[in-house]
């Protein structure tokens, strides 16, 4: 089964980082959709099925932490994995995404096995990993 | 706090350029006034009691290798809206790592970075509490730091 994810970063070359480091971690990988905030990610949500998102905190028009919010909210999203990717370490701010139900954290600077070990707790691990690419494949930036 | 960012500022910048765009800059000294083609961007960090302007002055030689290397495109594709967005990125991931190390408890509000315009000379910095040069072949980085009022009013 193949996973689409939406990852929303108001920085077109992270968003661009990230989707590259997603399609070299060898998941089973469907399609990938942008966003720039919180808002747009919504109204992407509107037409795309997403199977999680990858998204940033500080944005304009709408943080990470309110999309979070208004995805648990929303009973038609409520159990989609939201992974937060983020400069943000504070405890207060990483506690309070979790509990509001994130499903992961990942601190910016990361590497790409951080992504990948999130995406395999969430995916499942090795069994979703593609044809294409194996589990020990090397994946750099 | 400003003594606290000021002291903290290298080991994360290293750590930020090191790992996400795998660029090595040494710290530099001497007279860089005269340095001029820097592409600028700046973070604002809010405090009840304190605040800070960090400012980012990249030399375009040096952003256009970081950029490229971290796109994995050539030097010549790499447009400048692509450096200035990488020159954001960097002042949020610094900034971003700084606010963690020197404001646990989360008082401060770290804001979203702007970009502050191209052909900027070092002049830029004039007036900052303190500024820090990094440097490689390809160009220097500034980053000063300038203090601002606390939201509380003091």
């Amino acid at each position: 089964m193949a996973f689409n994810i939406l990852v929303v970063d108001d920085s077109i070359s992270m968003r661009a980082i990230i989707k590259k480091v997603i399609g070299m971690s060898g998941f089973d990988v469907g399609e990938i959709a942008e966003a720039g905030n919180g808002l747009e990610a919504l109204a992407k949500l509107e037409d795309f099925w997403a199977d999680v998102i990858l998204t940033d905190i500080h944005m304009p028009e709408m943080n990470g932490v309110e999309l979070l919010k208004r995805i648990k909210s929303n009973p038609m999203t409520e159990g989609l994995p939201v992974v937060m990717i983020t400069t943000e370490s504070r405890e207060e701010v990483v506690s309070g995404a979790l509990e509001m139900g994130a499903a992961g954290y990942i601190k910016k600077p990361f590497r790409p096995e951080d992504i990948k070990a999130l995406l395999g707790e969430i995916f499942g691990g090795e069994e979703n990993v593609g044809e294409g690419q194996s589990e020990s494949d090397e994946c750099d930036f | 706090m400003l003594e606290k960012v000021s002291q903290n500022l290298t080991s994360v910048i290293s750590e930020v350029l090191e790992t996400m765009f795998f660029v090595f800059l040494e710290p530099q000294s001497g007279n860089l006034s005269l340095s001029t083609n820097f592409v600028g961007a700046k973070v604002v960090i809010e405090g009840p009691d304190f605040g800070c302007v960090l400012e980012f002055l990249a030399q375009f030689g040096l952003l256009q290798q970081i950029t490229s290397d971290f796109l994995g495109l050539d030097q010549e594709e790499v447009s400048l809206e692509q450096c200035q967005d990488v020159l954001k990125e960097i002042g949020n991931m610094v900034s971003g790592n700084l606010v963690n190390i020197c404001d646990p408890e989360a008082l401060c509000k770290l804001g979203i970075p702007t970009f502050s315009g191209t052909s900027l000379t070092a002049a830029e910095l004039d007036g900052c509490d303190e500024t820090f040069a990094y440097g490689s072949d390809d160009g220097i980085l500034l980053v000063g730091l300038r203090s601002i009022a606390g939201t509380s009013g003091n």
